[in-house]
């Protein structure tokens, strides 16, 4: 995200206090090197499944929605900040973490070392390659939360919730998908 | 089809639509022209009902392209993935601006204008700001009162539908309300905490032209806050669900989509605008249609531009432009995000469904006697909500820890965005270019730069905001006091300024051109000043005023 005076608008001002607020730390400048496939227009079915691999760790059931799927078929348009060579410098960071290929790993040292990565990543002191994996995490996430499932089951999007209801319990409110929240604070 | 009307509105918008509805109830067969392709109510709002995994980038749109064909309308508020087609491709409409101040300009070119994707916000002007330029002594004296425009308000509300609450500020008249749309818990906190500690200001439910109540045709709001994709419950006032209806109903409206304006023709003998000359905009093949009477409704500056093309032996500055002010004194509220902060308090409390309005702090400085270091004042518009699934995505944890927190709401953020009143000067003005567009038409030069008064509206605002939220247990997050460049409030007014006199202005106090007598400027073009509040109400108003006022010059045989 570009933060500089010139780039901000009223929606873009709101949504980037927002995101300030949410991460300390996280807006800055994405540093590192390319390592692979820099040339690399879409993603291969090996980088596709390994993704697919890494969702079902980070939001357990999401592999089903196939995440790393709908990644390759957006990731040529910069969505969500994406590109080939950030998703492959991501999968390079994490199996360097988990010592080999993600698929071949077991699930209990995959979900161990993504949570050490993760934690670290989200730190204090984040090494220079942490945005890569912080960017992956949130695209994942994204892809997830905005797909049949993610959204229609688990955040139970009401697409025509038809009455407006100002202060209810905390524990009452079970919306927590809405096109509004999602795109103007995006 | 035939080439001969009435009365011809060019526009189909906010204003456009009202006068095509108030010129037709009037007994007058109108051309309604628009630049922009066919939308059919219901039939034409494709990606209403889309969910966002029905959309090709989930509702977050793509990039790359965005940055290519949309690069200005990117950044407008209401502008996403599902509402794109409501706004132009600015590839396909360029114009000419200041690189260090560039100015915004959000457009929609379809049947329906900008009616279909803006802000609903609704909001009367008192005489504090129909004084305004009388009293400092900026711009010209409005030839109009609070009074002249009551009882049109008081039309236009009744038959949009504007939900609110009778409030009694000098500063911000009452109106013909539907029930409102309450604040959220956090709303409230903040609005209660204001009562408590300031005497000079208050915290209301926004004013906005959604439903609560149904009208004919029309079903109340359904709370999904997707107003800018086009309403099928019709719960949201734009020209499809309200007036293009009205005007049909009478069997006397023509519409004509994809037909640009050139330019208007002045016949010097009778001293009278005579036709239009118009452009396909798919073909080119160009086509002329006359009238008794011509209602410009094009948007601020495309009317401008059409009466500054419209040259002649007669008016070779551009029609109605004896004055030598068209195109000046054009302006846009100062806005920027005053503060957006986070709640430490109300976690037990949230709400259910969207509602597409939000709360509003009218102006409360310089409201009785100047007692600022700056002219006239500014209001906040905000929004009270709890953070979603998206705070969970942007911090640690994996696993079914994080997929149980992409369900537990976050803390509540306020958000409070300040418009301020621009001075009209004579700097800020629109210009024809020598660069010409894809029809040959020469594009616009568009300079407006907010000036010293409004930075110092946008601090006092910032400082204010950080005022009233610190009496919260809660943390700033962010506050600017900068205005965002010209255009970023989508308020664009003036050009073709109203005023007493036809050797300082273009219209008259009944938006009558004063060299034109069947010429009118009833959209946003003819504002002597831009107040504070969101200006369409106004422009509803002083259209249906002036439409009044024309019809019955025709069946006098006036015009």
């Amino acid at each position: 995200m570009d933060l500089t005076r010139k780039s901000l608008t009223r929606r873009r001002f709101i949504g980037a206090a927002f995101i300030m607020t949410m991460t300390p730390g996280v807006i800055k400048a994405v540093a590192g090197t390319v390592q692979k496939d820099t040339a690399a227009s879409a993603l291969s079915q090996e980088w596709i499944a390994k993704l697919n691999v890494i969702a079902s760790i980070l939001v357990p059931g999401s592999e089903k929605t196939l995440p790393g799927n709908f990644i390759a078929g957006v990731v040529s348009s910069g969505w969500q900040e994406l590109s080939v060579s950030q998703i492959g410098r991501s999968i390079l960071l994490i199996e360097k973490w988990v010592g080999g290929p993600v698929e071949t790993a077991t699930k209990e040292s995959l979900s161990s070392r993504l949570k050490a990565l993760d934690e670290e990543c989200f730190g204090a002191v984040p090494p220079q390659d942490s945005d890569d994996w912080i960017v992956l995490k949130s695209a994942l996430i994204t892809a997830f939360c905005s797909s049949q499932d993610g959204a229609g089951k688990l955040l139970h999007y009401a697409p025509v919730p038809a009455q407006w209801l100002p202060d209810i319990p905390a524990e009452k409110a079970q919306i927590f998908y809405n096109d509004w929240l999602a795109m103007w604070f995006s | 089809m035939k080439n001969s009307y009435d009365a011809i509105v060019v526009g189909s918008g906010i204003s456009g639509g009202w006068a095509a509805k108030e010129l037709t109830e009037r007994g007058l067969t109108v051309l309604l022209l628009e630049r922009g392709r066919m939308v059919e109510h219901r039939k034409d709002y494709t990606t209403e009902f889309k969910a966002p995994w029905e959309m090709p980038f989930r509702g977050f749109n793509n990039p790359k392209m965005l940055q290519q064909d949309y690069a200005i309308q990117r950044r407008g508020t209401n502008f996403d993935e599902w509402s794109m087609p409501n706004f132009v491709k600015d590839a396909d409409h360029p114009y000419q601006t200041d690189a260090e101040a560039p100015f915004q300009w959000r457009r929609g070119y379809q049947l329906g204008g900008r009616s279909l994707t803006w802000g609903r916000q609704c909001y009367r002007w008192s005489d504090i700001d129909f004084g305004a330029n009388q009293k400092d002594g900026y711009g010209i004296d409005w030839p109009v009162r609070y009074k002249d425009l009551k009882p049109w308000y008081d039309h236009v509300e009744s038959f949009i539908g504007v939900n609110g609450t009778v409030e009694g500020l000098a500063q911000l008249p009452d109106g013909i309300f539907q029930p409102p749309m309450p604040l959220s818990a956090a709303e409230q906190l903040l609005a209660d905490s204001i009562a408590t500690h300031y005497q000079d200001r208050k915290l209301i439910p926004g004013r906005s032209a959604n439903l609560t109540e149904a009208k004919p045709g029309r079903s109340p709001c359904q709370f999904r806050y997707i107003c800018h994709r086009g309403c099928s419950f019709g719960a949201y006032f734009s020209t499809q669900s309200s007036t293009l209806p009205a005007a049909q109903k009478t069997g006397r409206l023509t519409v004509l989509t994809d037909t640009i304006v050139d330019r208007i023709e002045y016949d010097s003998k009778s001293k009278r605008a005579s036709a239009v000359h118009c452009i396909d905009a798919n073909t080119g093949k160009r086509r002329s249609f006359s009238a008794k009477l011509f209602f410009l409704n094009a948007s601020s500056f495309n009317s401008v531009g059409i009466l500054l093309r419209s040259v002649s032996e007669s008016f070779p500055q551009g029609l109605a432009n004896s004055s030598g002010t068209l195109g000046k004194y054009i302006m846009d509220h100062a806005t920027t995000l005053s503060i957006s902060a986070e709640l430490n308090q109300l976690q037990d409390r949230s709400y259910f469904g969207n509602r597409p309005s939000n709360f509003i702090i009218p102006r409360f400085r310089n409201v009785g006697a100047k007692e600022s270091s700056f002219l006239r004042g500014y209001s906040y518009q905000g929004v009270g909500f709890r953070a979603n699934w998206k705070q969970a995505a942007r911090g640690a944890g994996i696993g079914d820890e994080l997929k149980q927190n992409l369900t537990n709401q976050g803390k509540w953020r306020l958000l409070m965005v300040a418009f301020a009143e621009s001075l009209p000067v004579a700097s800020n003005r629109v210009t024809l270019s020598d660069k010409t567009d894809k029809w040959g038409l020469r594009q616009f030069n568009i300079h407006l730069h907010h000036g010293e008064n409004e930075r110092k509206l946008l601090a006092d605002a910032a400082t204010e905001a950080k005022n009233m939220l610190g009496q919260l247990d809660s943390k700033i997050l962010a506050s600017f006091s900068e205005p965002e460049h010209g255009g970023s409030a989508v308020h664009e007014m003036g050009g073709a300024r109203m005023g007493y006199d036809s050797n300082t202005s273009v219209v008259n106090k009944w938006n009558q051109t004063h060299d034109v007598p069947n010429l009118f400027i009833t959209d946003g073009a003819a504002m002597s000043s831009s107040a504070n509040q969101n200006p369409s109400l106004t422009y509803m108003a002083f259209t249906a005023r002036a439409a009044a006022y024309a019809a019955q010059k025709v069946k006098n045989g006036e015009l």
